[in-house]
């Protein structure tokens, strides 16, 4: 699948700093959309057909990348409201990975039971190189 | 002991099934020795142990059949019998002036089946225990056992080794009505207790006459040992502080059901210890395992983001990209600093379990002095006034470098969390006193903690502003902690976009520990 768009959802400025400049490296391309929590990413997500009337065929983002620990709304709430956008049709083709500086396994298997969730990266791989294939495997 | 522990830990929760069932079996038990209740003194005077006794104190129940029937034997080998004449008891009668026998002690009950000891009404522990503490002993009527002591402070309780605990039950007195009265029972298995007592001509116990033995006037004999246990009891009308006292015997038989009973609330009483002791271990396993996610989450991230941004700076500088490496080192800096917070408040949280609690003399409104001193250039920094209203305070038994930690995160939190939109944001510290505790209240018309944090105050790595500062979300927990060691409490009030308050209370002075 090609890649469109990515949403960055991560509460540290310095994260989607690093994030964002190891995605531009990979493919100066892609459209970056970003959130600082789970609350601002669904909302961003939801409506539809304004999204899609400004970003096009960028909207909704290919892939969704997601941190786990956030104020307000953290990953696993997201997740659970993101199931029931992921139902529609609209939604269907957008895929995520967690990002995070946790590996606990605990995290792992509860991110796994949904299944739109295609991956995990630690925070951070060592090269664009690294995060491009771990991205590649996920899209 | 400790093997029916171990047995005790190897079998679940059935137990609470056994005790079901002797509970009811205990019950019928008691409900049938009530019923044949037999009183020994005269018919105006019978004492009628209805089956009114509450269900929780069956266990002494059958002390109370004990005592009737016990009271019967006396009453044989005294040669008095049911059919006895009130005269016969009217000079057993004796009052006792209010001065003469003051009941100097009380009984404390540290288990539900046992008293453990009987204390001078100085301990205290005395002051808990209500019924009988201010008693003082006299027979306003004739009296309604067959022997009744007054107990003198002197005469009582030492090696004293005893089972009871208080009861209830309903007596019938002459006119026909029906008072409650409150039960004490007291088996002596030391046989010391009832050493001897003496009714004068008049009816009047002297305190001289104290180490005598009891008897009709005129005539002294020894009590004689009947059963297994000799026991005293004591009973008194709840509405009123007259209390009598009466003597009897355990036979075998009742002591074998009553030591039945108290092996079963022995057996109850370990598997509630354990279950609550397991209950606390879940607990703090739960919350450590909370704590080393979340501390192992809050010290990789910033040490992850130093590795990212290292990597870009390296780039940067390749690059000769300057600004961009200037800031990516400023970056590095923030992450450094973050982390060096973060493990400074994990090590004093730790060490907030180790340190030494409340064992110096500490001048609080001093200390609170050189706290506003330590915070003086922050304060100024965020443009913050500190006000202080300081009471006079004793110095207190207390901690300095607990109390120093617990002010110094308060006022610069307070400080830190200033509200800058306010016209005039303002700290204001103040102390003051009341009967038995210090007081140190900080107040500030900051951002304040918003509602649905207020709850998880004091959880550790909670951030009520994550958008704002460096904060570990370790301070508050810190600072509960050192108040708990101190035996204080702590008390935050706050308003999102008002400001917030919070007091903590600390004992003037402290026994033991």
């Amino acid at each position: 699948m090609t890649i469109q768009s990515i949403l960055i959802v991560d509460d540290g400025e310095d994260d989607r700093y690093i994030i964002r400049r190891y995605l531009r490296e990979i493919d100066s391309s892609w459209h970056l959309f970003e959130a600082r929590n789970g609350r601002e990413a669904l909302e961003f997500l939801s409506d539809f057909e304004k999204q899609r009337t400004e970003y096009q065929h960028k909207f909704p983002p290919t892939l969704i990348l997601l941190d786990i620990n956030m104020p307000v709304m953290d990953g696993f709430e997201f997740l659970q409201e993101f199931a029931k956008l992921h139902q529609s049709e609209k939604y269907q083709s957008v895929v995520l990975a967690m990002i995070s500086s946790s590996d606990r396994g605990e995290d792992k298997a509860k991110a796994q039971q949904y299944p739109f969730v295609k991956g995990f990266i630690e925070k951070w791989p060592e090269t664009a190189e690294s995060l491009h294939e771990q991205i590649n495997a996920i899209v | 002991m400790n093997l029916l522990r171990e047995k005790l830990a190897s079998i679940s929760q059935a137990h609470n099934l056994i005790w079901l069932v002797i509970v009811v079996f205990g019950s019928l038990f008691t409900y049938y020795f009530n019923q044949n209740a037999k009183l020994i003194t005269a018919n105006e005077h019978r004492l009628a142990f209805e089956a009114q006794v509450l269900p929780r104190y069956a266990l002494l129940s059958t002390s109370i059949d004990a005592v009737n029937l016990r009271l019967n034997a006396i009453a044989s080998y005294l040669g008095v019998t049911d059919q006895a004449s009130e005269e016969t008891f009217s000079q057993y009668a004796l009052r006792l002036g209010v001065e003469q026998t003051e009941v100097e002690y009380c009984w404390v009950s540290l288990q539900p089946f046992v008293v453990h000891s009987l204390l001078d009404r100085s301990d205290s522990r005395c002051a808990e225990f209500s019924p009988l503490q201010t008693s003082n002993v006299f027979f306003d009527e004739k009296p309604r056992a067959l022997l009744s002591l007054p107990v003198h402070s002197e005469n009582t309780v030492k090696g004293f080794a005893v089972a009871v605990v208080p009861l209830q039950a309903l007596i019938t007195d002459k006119s026909g009505s029906d008072k409650l009265h409150e039960f004490l029972v007291l088996m002596d298995t030391s046989r010391n207790l009832f050493q001897s007592y003496s009714i004068s001509d008049n009816g009047i116990a002297s305190t001289e006459a104290i180490g005598q033995y009891v008897s009709k006037p005129g005539l002294t004999f020894p009590l004689k040992r009947i059963g297994a246990f000799d026991f005293v009891y004591v009973a008194k009308p709840v509405e009123s502080d007259v209390a009598w006292f009466g003597y009897g015997s355990l036979s075998l038989n009742a002591l074998i059901w009553s030591l039945f009973f108290a092996m079963a609330l022995y057996v109850r009483a370990i598997i509630y210890q354990r279950s609550e002791v397991q209950r606390q271990v879940d607990i703090r396993t739960e919350e450590l395992s909370q704590f080393s996610y979340r501390a192992s989450h809050d010290l990789k991230s910033p040490l992850s983001n130093i590795g990212g941004l290292v990597r870009f700076a390296q780039q940067d500088a390749r690059d000769g990209n300057a600004a961009e490496l200037d800031k990516n080192l400023a970056k590095i800096a923030e992450h450094v600093t973050r982390l060096q917070n973060l493990v400074g408040d994990i090590l004093d949280l730790a060490m907030s379990d180790v340190k030494a609690g409340a064992n110096e003399w500490v001048d609080l409104n001093r200390l609170l002095e050189v706290t506003i001193d330590n915070n003086a250039a922050q304060a100024s920094a965020h443009g913050v006034t500190v006000k202080k209203n300081f009471a006079s305070l004793p110095d207190i038994q207390s901690s300095n470098i607990r109390l120093l930690q617990i002010m110094d995160n308060l006022v610069s939190n307070a400080i830190k969390y200033a509200d800058q939109s306010k016209p005039r944001p303002t700290v204001t510290i103040e102390t003051k006193m009341t009967d038995d505790e210090a007081v140190v209240l900080v107040t500030d018309n900051g951002i304040g903690i918003p509602d649905q944090h207020m709850e998880d105050l004091f959880t550790v790595f909670t951030r009520f502003h994550p958008e704002h500062g460096q904060g570990s979300g370790l301070g508050l927990s810190i600072v509960k902690r050192h108040v708990d060691k101190l035996g204080g409490k702590i008390r935050v009030e706050s308003t999102e976009q008002i400001g917030t308050a919070i007091s903590v209370s600390l004992p003037l002075a402290r026994v033991g520990k």
